[in-house]
């Protein structure tokens, strides 16, 4: 989990110009102005992007927080190397 | 969350509805760079009527499409609306609004936008030549390979 956080510190970044360090596992939409729905799909774009992986519509919608996107990034990660 | 329906026209009893969807959009302020970007390059949005339907044309262009989303079984809600241009292999949207009653919770919205995409996604890739669907709505452009 530790080893995936800064890349989707950057993924924040890169989708809503925040410091990554803001960036917690703790973060929801609440904390992240721009995370409104648009700013979902944007960050799922910038997400694919950094971690080399795609992500299906229930995958997506199921990104409710950091926690979750960690989670679900890790599954992906791990069935991609597998 | 009710059956989505993408149509490229819809009856002119929809016209107040969706000007104001489109145009006093209390989203829109977010997107103003983008929006002028846009009016530089396609033209002015305009709604036209023609034998009944509704659909909105860019004034320097004159292939952009319109896709109204509605939402119900019976009685159809209009529930947002897109408008895209074709660019070489790409199909490019550049304006995308939701109606704020269907995004008033953020999963809500999320959901609603996610399933849109997805149905524009497939019709894309019917499209002879269409590689890619690019949303250049936000103030970063997102492009889906398919």
């Amino acid at each position: 989990m530790d080893d995936l956080m800064p890349k989707i510190q950057e993924a924040f970044a890169a989708a809503f110009s925040v410091a990554p360090e803001s960036i917690t596992i703790e973060t929801t939409p609440k904390d992240v102005a721009a995370w409104d729905s648009m700013g979902h799909v944007v960050l799922a774009s910038s997400l694919e992007s950094l971690l080399g992986v795609s992500f299906d519509i229930d995958e997506v919608m199921e990104m409710e927080d950091v926690r979750q996107i960690v989670r679900i990034a890790g599954v992906k990660l791990a069935a991609k190397t597998a | 969350m009710s059956r989505i329906h993408l149509k490229s026209s819809i009856g002119a009893q929809y016209r107040e509805e969706a000007e104001e969807l489109f145009f006093f959009n209390p989203k829109q302020a977010g997107v103003r760079d983008r929006v002028r970007q846009h009016v530089a390059r396609y033209g002015t949005p305009v709604i036209r009527c023609r034998e009944g339907l509704i659909s909105f044309d860019l004034t320097g262009v004159d292939h952009a499409q319109t896709l109204f989303i509605m939402m119900g079984a019976n009685k159809l809600r209009l529930a947002g609306m897109l408008v895209y241009v074709r660019e070489e292999d790409s199909l490019c949207v550049l304006y995308l609004a939701l109606k704020p009653v269907y995004t008033v919770s953020w999963r809500k919205g999320c959901l609603l936008l996610a399933r849109v995409l997805d149905m524009l996604k497939k019709i894309a890739g019917c499209i002879k030549g269409i590689h890619q669907v690019q949303l250049s709505v936000a103030s970063k452009d997102i492009t889906f390979r398919l």
